[in-house]
């Protein structure tokens, strides 16, 4: 049965670029620190002197308003004013007033004295009450002459444009004084209208009073109350336009935008010229997601302020929410050249340019908000999602990180993180960062249907189900996650579920091809193929691109016997994705079918090509070729049934996973195809051997049976024949590449019956042991070792030896038949050069590749690999100069120089290492030898040439024998220098020596 | 094994075709160029290039790609293409590296990469900032991380580089053994190899050093780096220089060590980690020197190019100098069989900045062409020139005693033409034959002298064709 694949089920929805930020622009206004109410209001009455008459008569009149407490008159009392009088006025009491009453006439208005008190009443915002004596041109006296006359005063600003008749003026109407008969009932209307002002400032004062109540509320976050403080201070005053603002904000934040709304609108009646409340305005409508009123509304905020920064920034934001990304941008830009320095625009603009996929901008956009405002979580978090589309997932995930660390509290920040995790295959972090996004936010369905993604990619479809029901606990209409469940039923085996939920699936969204494509493959599972292909064929409909479809439902049709059928949906495949071995390792195996072999062989032989372990697809399918050939009654042409066989190896490796989630193959070719390439090269250790290797022996409790020289002596001392079973003996960390070390401590040998009595020194020191001897596992008696006789046998034979971890190859020659523990290795035989092969690089290359290597150091020897290492087809030649090397550096391991720290023997070891080399020359020419001809690099034949003499034929001083030697074969000018150090622009060798 | 054509398209500085032609012989090259006329830009072409065959584990890696190096003035696609000749007669092979060729596999180009030399001025720039105290000078920041970066270590077929960022931080906790154990370990390898790559190295130094004029044999003391467990450092960085005078009249030793000597040495140390490669196979050997000699006194220069003479003459050699004093005498210096002379210019127009590339041809050659073309004017000035060059080199390589002037510059032509006339062979036979020296006294009468220019209106072609032969016969004579 030819594989059926899920497609893959990696539909992440990932949050979206982070919410922009919007711009508030609270208008708290600052309400100044005003004296308690019942305090009398200061009155401050200017006049000119000339109405002295009438300003003794309003005094009259506000006597009894004095005595109630309710006001405390102040005048010049007819005193010209000096510069002491005018510090006085100026500084004191004018600007402590609360009302001020001027008396308006002709003269009045043509008094500097009296403008320039109007100009300090305007500056510092005194209530200011008029009281028209006379028929003057009062009403037409602009506000703009005061500055003409009153030298300090800058401020006039907001005032500019108006005019006297724009304050309260008294009598009623503004009808002159002297125009009342009788004049008293003019100054009746004065009186009660100077009432009134004052009730009107004591209601203001109150209302002030509550707002900063509210304000405090706000801040303290007692939103609630707050509202109550504000509709206290309106009502008290229906024209306080902060505190409508204000309670809008509350209501905002309580999440009322309709009475937010309404009192924006109320802001609005009553001051139709403020850009703020229509910004304001503006943003809650977009919080409703009302955009055109919101555009509408920042659209007036621009027209009232057309240098309104916030207002661009908020419009451009609006758009933005619909998608409209140019017109966003263009706002952007528009707040930018207003603003160059906030930091802000540049986020929400480097959103939108992510947005539109404009990756390059958007990062340079964040990056510029990031300088501006380097405390600020949002463009770190938004750059690092602009990484994560350009699969630049470090990037990505160093940004998360920086955002995380502003704010630690943001769960989308962790999910993003998540997900960059996702897509590295790092499924365990990204666990771990959901986990937290949810736990801050464990309302959020995204949390948990990434977080079983990454559990089901993990292997753990239990836990990945658990997560996709919190999801349709918490959001049933939550795209894709019916799909996602039903293939986490579809790994688990659970077709029938996996239907059902594919059916629900498309249910809610009836166009998703991939669904259909994953039901077909449920279906297929199930064996139920006609719907498999109904299913199949409708993904196609709907993504005529889709690769798996086409793939599948060329396996169902093959599995129907429709074989043409088949390879078309392969064919299709392949134009779609050229790089996809599946598509061509099946065409492959229809072609197979339809009895091709050329086509066959080509397709296959591209699958290999593209990473695919082919050999092990075969396996999987049909076994081997033998049982394919005597299934089918066919007989494959040799060099395809070559293709397909697995030779000279004991057993096949685990299936090695060659593709990755997107079908792209993980090892590059280069390393499958040396690896196959290596593996053919002869056979393996263990045929070539025809000799067992197996691990020493197990000595436990190594203490007893392994004893020093002293015990020893002592134990021959006291009866001679305890030496015939005392062994020298070695455990692997003893072990050090090329030579062994004469042991320095000896094996207590009691083999399986041994007759025990013959040596009775060593029976009464084992019974000085006997209880920890007693208590261990095994058929052995009380003080025997668990090995036999044979064993003796074994270690007796000349061997090559290896500790069982390393961290390189570190293979060594042993002739003297030293004991070994269960921490070594043996491998029985004589030919010394084989210690050269498995110490070369390639052997250590190859071992890496095929054993399963430990994610740490130091590598191990495991004996199923070791003796999976093929052995090439050399001449006995080629074998001698090997061994005669491997000679070279045994003795070179014993001399002290070598084993000295001393840098006076540098170049000594500089020597043992390039004799290494040399051998790992001649290695590299054992197994790749067509590879390195064509390269003109040699080694075997310049050595012969050069006539080394064995180690036997050394006289004297091997020392100096070796450095001359050596220097021989180091010259610049020598062919074995000159191809070792060249031989890396060889492709394979760049692999074996990790440059590739 | 040599190259003969280079093109090179919208790469860095060059934002269009250019294309040097080092004929068919494979020859040097010496390049003038003005600051950022494009001549580092040619120097990293090559330098690139082959390395785009040795894609290693390495900080190099980053040059790789050729887009990072694309012209910014244009978006076309560029490329280098190296042209090259095994031997005469044979096919030329050409190689192209470009967005599309993201490395060139072919083994003779990772091998010549492996066998390059390359040496930029920036390292010269590294002398001056060594430390120095009393004459000693510590060597190793300057060798280790550049000198000899991207040396091989035979042991381990890696540069040196890699060994050494092996043993760099951060180091093993405190109290984690094997980890410690497997630090120490590779810092006594690396002390190994260092010591033995300065113990080949000294020699080769000393000898080139001489070549300098320095009476001084070089050696490195190097006690080796050691791993600092408490303080977790790696001290005992250290590679001294040690100077040993043959000439004990150098009057103030503690003062030999100055900037000059010190790029000298540099230069020095980098060639003889050159001469010390294993030969490559292909015979193909390539030396580049960007600007390096500006680091040297004028009267250390001369000497490189004796030692690019006697050491390598089987490289093919590129010299680029924005010294045009030096890039003269260069000139003159070298043989115009083996080398090409070429000049960069600056140049820019509305659009971008652009190399303006001037080959430099034989001077006869040019006045030919400027014949051709019935320039007169022209042709004379560059058959004066051919004169002069050749009697100046001449005397310059014999050695012959040329009237004394305060200022070189007021160095007339007569000043070297007398010694010439009077020059005698071993048998003490005049060296000219006096028909030569007849021709050439009539060309000067109207054309050589170079105090004749208001007498040009009325030069005729076939003085012009005279002088040009005498001139060649000359050139021949003192060949």
């Amino acid at each position: 049965m030819l594989e059926i694949n899920w497609v893959s089920n990696i539909q992440i929805r990932l949050t979206s670029v982070h919410f922009v930020c919007y711009h508030y622009r609270q208008v708290n206004r600052i309400a100044e620190e005003r004296e308690v109410v019942s305090k009398p209001l200061k009155g401050f009455i200017t006049y000119s002197h000339k109405n002295k008459k009438a300003k003794n008569k309003l005094l009259t009149c506000l006597e009894p308003m004095k005595r109630e407490g309710l006001i405390d008159p102040w005048h010049d009392n007819e005193i010209i004013p000096g510069d002491k009088w005018r510090e006085e006025i100026f500084s004191t009491n004018l600007p402590d007033s609360d009302i001020w009453l001027y008396l308006v006439s002709s003269e009045s208005l043509a008094s500097k004295t009296c403008n320039e008190e109007l100009a300090l009443v305007l500056e510092k915002n005194i209530t200011p009450i008029l009281i028209i004596l006379e028929d003057c041109d009062w009403k037409n006296y602009k506000l703009s002459n005061v500055q003409a006359l009153s030298a300090e005063s800058s401020f006039l600003g907001e005032w500019e444009s108006q005019k006297l008749s724009d304050f309260q003026a008294l009598p009623a109407e503004g009808r002159p004084l002297n125009e009342w008969n009788p004049r008293s009932k003019g100054w009746q209307s004065v009186v009660e209208g100077i009432r009134e002002g004052i009730r009107k400032i004591q209601l203001q004062t109150k209302a002030e009073l509550a707002f900063k109540q509210g304000n405090f509320l706000l801040t303290l976050q007692q939103i609630e109350q707050a509202i109550e403080a504000y509709s206290r201070a309106i009502e008290l005053d229906s024209e306080f336009v902060s505190a409508y603002s204000n309670r809008a904000t509350a209501h905002e934040r309580k999440g009322d935008f309709e009475k937010a709304i309404e009192d924006y609108d109320n802001l609005i009646v009553h001051d139709p010229k403020s850009s703020v409340a229509y910004n304001n305005r503006g943003i809650t409508h977009a919080k409703m997601k009302e955009y055109n009123l919101a555009i509408a509304d920042f659209n007036k905020a621009i027209e009232l302020h057309p240098v309104y920064v916030e207002a661009y920034c908020n419009r451009g934001t609006a758009y933005y929410l619909q998608n409209e990304f140019e017109i966003a941008i263009e706002n952007y830009n528009k707040a930018v050249v207003l603003n160059p320095h906030y930091a802000g625009i540049y986020n929400n603009r480097g959103a939108t340019y992510g947005s539109k996929g404009e990756h390059t901008k958007a990062i340079k956009d964040f990056t510029t908000s990031i300088e501006l405002n380097p405390h600020y979580a949002g463009p770190y978090n938004n750059r690092g999602l602009v990484y994560a589309n350009k699969l630049d997932f470090d990037r990505a995930i160093k940004d998360y990180n920086k955002a995380i660390a502003l704010n630690p509290d943001d769960a989308s920040a962790y999910i993003n993180r998540g997900v960059a995790y996702h897509h590295k295959g790092q499924y365990e972090r990204s666990i771990d960062n959901y986990n937290k996004a949810i736990e801050l936010n464990p309302d959020d369905a995204l949390g948990y249907n990434n977080r079983g993604l990454a559990y089901n990619l993990n292997g753990e479809p239990d836990r990945a189900l658990d997560n996709y029901n919190e999801v349709i606990k918490r959001d049933p209409c939550f795209p894709e996650i019916y799909n996602n469940r039903g293939a986490a039923y579809g790994d688990k085996g659970e077709v029938d579920l996996a239907i059902r939920d594919f059916n629900k699936a498309l249910e809610l969204d009836p166009n998703h091809a991939g669904t259909y494509n994953n039901q077909g493959s449920a279906h297929a599972n199930k064996g139920e193929y006609d719907e498999a292909i109904a299913a199949y064929t409708k993904a196609i409909e709907l993504d005529p691109e889709t690769v798996a479809a086409h793939i599948n439902r060329g396996v169902v049709y093959f599995i129907k016997g429709k074989v043409n059928l088949a390879i078309e949906g392969y064919t299709k495949a392949m134009e779609l994705n050229p790089k996809d071995p599946i598509a061509y390792y099946n065409r492959g195996a229809a072609w197979l079918h339809l009895q091709e072999w050329d086509k066959a062989k080509a397709d296959f032989t591209t699958a290999k090509q593209l990473g695919m372990d082919i050999i092990a697809m075969f396996h999987n399918s049909y076994k081997d070729v033998e049982t394919y050939q005597k299934n089918r009654l066919v007989k494959l042409p040799e060099d395809l049934a070559l293709l397909l066989t697995q030779r000279r190896r004991d057993r096949y490796p685990k299936l090695q996973k060659v593709l990755d989630a997107d079908g792209n193959p993980l090892e590059s070719p280069d390393v499958v195809n040396l690896r196959e390439q290596l593996r053919n090269a002869g056979p393996s250790l263990s045929e070539y051997l025809n000799a067992k290797s197996a691990f020493g022996i197990n000595t436990t409790p190594t203490e007893v049976f392994v004893v020093n020289e002293t015990t020893r002596d002592e134990l021959i001392g006291t009866h001679p024949a305890s030496a015939d079973i005392l062994k020298p003996f070695l455990h692997g960390q003893d072990i050090r590449r090329w030579h062994v070390e004469t042991p320095q401590q000896w094996l207590i040998f009691t083999h399986r019956g041994i007759a025990i009595d013959d040596y009775p020194a060593i029976l009464k020191y084992l019974e000085n042991h006997k209880e920890s001897l007693q208590n261990r596992k095994g058929k052995q008696a009380w003080y025997e070792l668990p090995a036999s006789l044979e064993h003796a046998e074994r270690f007796a034979q000349p061997k090559l030896v290896c500790p069982n971890t390393y961290n390189h190859h570190t293979f060594a020659v042993d002739t003297e038949g030293f004991y070994y523990g269960n921490t070594s290795y043996l491998i029985p035989t004589e030919e010394k050069w084989l210690c050269g092969l498995l110490n070369s690089r390639t052997v250590e290359w190859f071992y890496s590749q095929v054993s399963n290597q430990l994610t740490i150091d130091p590598l191990r020897a495991r004996s199923g690999y070791i003796q999976q290492i093929p052995i090439p087809k050399i001449t006995p030649v080629h074998k001698a100069t090997i061994a005669k090397i491997v000679d070279y550096l045994i003795c070179l391991q014993q001399q002290p120089e070598i084993n000295s720290e001393d840098l006076k023997y540098a170049r000594d070891h500089v020597m043992l290492g390039y004799f290494e080399r040399v051998i790992d020359g001649l290695i590299y020419e054992a197994y790749l030898p067509v590879e390195l001809h064509k390269s003109d690099k040699v080694f075997l034949q310049p050595l012969l040439d050069e006539g080394l003499p064995s180690i036997e034929e050394i006289q004297g001083d091997k020392m100096s024998a070796f450095r001359d030697i050596f220097e021989r074969l180091y010259d610049r000018m020598h062919l074995v220098r000159r191809h070792l150090y060249y031989l890396d622009v060889i492709k394979p060798i760049r692999v074996i020596q990790g440059k590739l | 094994m040599k190259i003969t054509d280079i093109e090179i398209k919208n790469f860095r500085a060059f934002p269009q075709i250019y294309h040097i032609d080092l004929h068919n012989a494979g020859k040097n090259l010496l390049v003038y160029g003005e600051n950022g006329s494009g001549k580092s830009s040619l120097y990293l072409a090559l330098k690139f290039f082959l390395e785009s065959g040795v894609p290693e584990n390495s900080e190099d890696n980053k040059n790789q790609a050729f887009e990072t190096h694309q012209n910014i003035f244009t978006e076309d696609p560029g490329h280098i293409k190296l042209r090259f000749l095994s031997a005469p007669q044979q096919e030329k092979n050409t190689y192209k590296w470009s967005r599309d060729v993201k490395e060139i596999t072919d083994e003779l180009i990772s091998e010549t990469s492996k066998a390059k030399g390359f040496l930029d001025y920036k390292v010269l720039l590294e002398t001056h900032y060594l430390h120095r105290e009393n004459d000693i000078v510590n060597l190793f920041d300057l060798l280790v991380e550049v000198l000899l970066a991207n040396t091989i270590n035979p042991r381990t077929d890696r540069p040196l580089t890699v060994d050494w960022n092996a043993i760099q931080p951060p180091f093993p906790r405190r109290g984690a053994k094997h980890q410690i154990a497997d630090l120490e370990r590779q810092v006594v390898n690396f002390n190994r190899e260092l010591t033995n790559r300065l113990a080949e190295l000294s020699p080769k130094v000393s000898e080139i050093l001489n070549k300098f004029g320095y009476k001084v044999a070089l050696d490195f003391d190097f006690q080796g780096v050691t791993y600092n467990q408490g303080e977790k450092t790696l001290d005992n960085r250290e590679i001294l220089l040690k100077v040993e005078f043959f000439d004990t009249n150098i009057p103030s030793h503690h003062r030999f060590l100055n900037e000059a000597k010190l790029s000298a040495i540099a230069i020095a140390i980098y060639l003889s980690s050159i001469l010390c490669l294993p030969e490559p196979k292909g015979g193909m050997k390539i030396l580049a020197l960007d600007d390096v000699l500006i680091g040297l006194d004028m009267s250390n220069r001369l000497p490189v190019l004796d030692i690019l003479n006697e050491y390598f003459s089987d490289y093919q050699i590129f010299l680029t100098t924005y010294d045009k004093a030096w890039y003269e005498i260069a000139k003159q210096r070298t043989d115009q069989k083996d080398w090409k002379y070429a000049e960069f210019y600056f140049g820019k127009t509305d659009e971008y900045e652009l190399p303006i590339y001037v080959e430099d041809k034989a001077y006869l050659e040019k006045a030919r062409e400027y014949l051709d073309t019935n320039d007169y004017k022209a042709c004379a000035i560059y058959v004066r020139t051919a004169f002069e060059a050749a009697i100046k080199r001449y005397c310059e390589k014999r050695n012959l005693a040329v009237k004394y002037r305060e200022n070189p510059k007021d160095l007339k032509s007569e000043d070297f033409w007398v010694p010439i006339k009077m020059e005698t062979d071993e048998a003490g036979d005049l060296l000219l034959d006096l028909r030569v020296v007849d021709k050439i006294e009539l060309a000067r009468k109207f054309i050589l002298n170079e105090l004749s220019h208001d007498t040009f209106v009325n030069i005729y072609r076939k003085e012009l064709e005279d002088a040009i032969d005498a001139v060649t016969e000359l050139e021949v004579a003192l060949a």
